[in-house]
């Protein structure tokens, strides 16, 4: 049973990927301290409790705190910048997820076109998240 | 041959020798005829061990992380009694954390997407679990191990030389991670059993 090799030291499609993971996390890292800031300078901490607020940081999303004690979302909750991060975590976050599910399965598929078979799968279904994702978010 | 690999991780994690020079010895008592497992997670800053591995040899070895592909045949239960350790642990986790995210989050975006766009009850039935506080704990965990063991991998990456830390680092990890998820899991699960 083969397992994949290990990368080569060069501008390869892996490399990329490696740099992309930790970038990603990185940015990611950034967007929830963007957003648990903002939140608390909008006053999440006598309008909401943890568990919103936790909500909210992960993924800034009107429909995760409208059930708190927020008396007006319009008031800074809703908006374009919160659309534009919440773009930004969803392509991150989505991106980073399938190609660590990639890295998992690869792992263990020495095949060459087993993977490229689970390659394209995982390709679209990245496509199709990235699709619902972005709906969702330009339509809350 | 597979023994060796799992002493050399061995050798790496728990006596803290540096990969390269024991890379080195193997080399030169072993003139090219082992295919060491080795995958260095930060392989990509280590020039010497690619000149080593363009020499023909196959190193796949996962650094702090056990390799565990079918070929070495190491079963899952083999796994824990395995001297792995701390890292092993957190590799697993990090892995288990990462599916489970990938899983979890994605049916939540989907149930989201059904419910907002076209009122489905199968979102609002999806959504239901989510919020339910046992739900809420396990996610919680995961995305706090993931982001935690992460950025430790982020910094073992930009400074190699804390490998030789890197069962230290481990405990740094776990003492960041257990105070934040403790405070969560209090405030989750008071509330949970008042019932709001």
């Amino acid at each position: 049973m083969l397992s994949r090799p290990a990368p080569q030291r060069a501008f390869t499609f892996e490399y990329l990927m490696w740099l992309f993971i930790r970038i990603s996390a990185l940015g990611l890292y950034l967007l929830v301290i963007i957003g648990v800031i903002a939140a608390l300078l909008m006053g999440a901490r006598t309008q909401m409790d943890i568990a919103t607020l936790i909500r909210w940081t992960f993924f800034p999303n009107p429909n995760h705190v409208i059930n708190s004690n927020i008396p007006d979302l319009d008031l800074g909750w809703v908006g374009l910048l919160w659309q534009v991060v919440q773009g930004f975590a969803v392509f991150l976050g989505v991106t980073h997820g399938f190609n660590g599910l990639r890295n998992i399965l690869e792992d263990f598929i020495g095949n060459k076109g087993l993977r490229l078979a689970l390659r394209l799968a995982l390709f679209s279904l990245w496509v199709f998240m990235i699709y619902v994702a972005t709906v969702l978010v330009l339509t809350s | 041959m597979l023994e060796i690999g799992i002493e050399l991780e061995y050798l790496i994690c728990l006596k803290r020798l540096d990969p390269i020079l024991i890379i080195r010895v193997c080399e030169y008592f072993l003139k090219g005829s082992l295919e060491l497992i080795i995958h260095v997670n930060c392989h990509f800053l280590y020039p010497n061990l690619h000149a080593i591995i363009n020499k023909g040899f196959l190193f796949r070895h996962f650094f702090q992380e056990v390799c565990m592909s079918r070929e070495r045949n190491v079963g899952v239960f083999d796994g824990f009694i395995y001297r792995g350790g701390g890292p092993m642990l957190a590799w697993l986790l990090h892995r288990i954390s990462g599916i489970g995210m990938v899983i979890f989050v994605g049916l939540h975006v989907l149930a989201s997407y059904l419910s907002q766009l076209f009122g489905s009850n199968i979102g609002q039935a999806i959504n239901a679990i989510y919020q339910s506080w046992f739900f809420q704990i396990l996610i919680f965990f995961f995305v706090l191990f993931h982001a935690i063991n992460g950025l430790r991998i982020i910094i073992l990456d930009l400074w190699p030389e804390l490998l030789q830390y890197q069962r230290e680092t481990i405990w740094i990890e776990w003492a960041v991670f257990l105070p934040l998820f403790s405070i969560a899991l209090i405030v989750i699960v008071s509330k949970g059993l008042s019932g709001s």
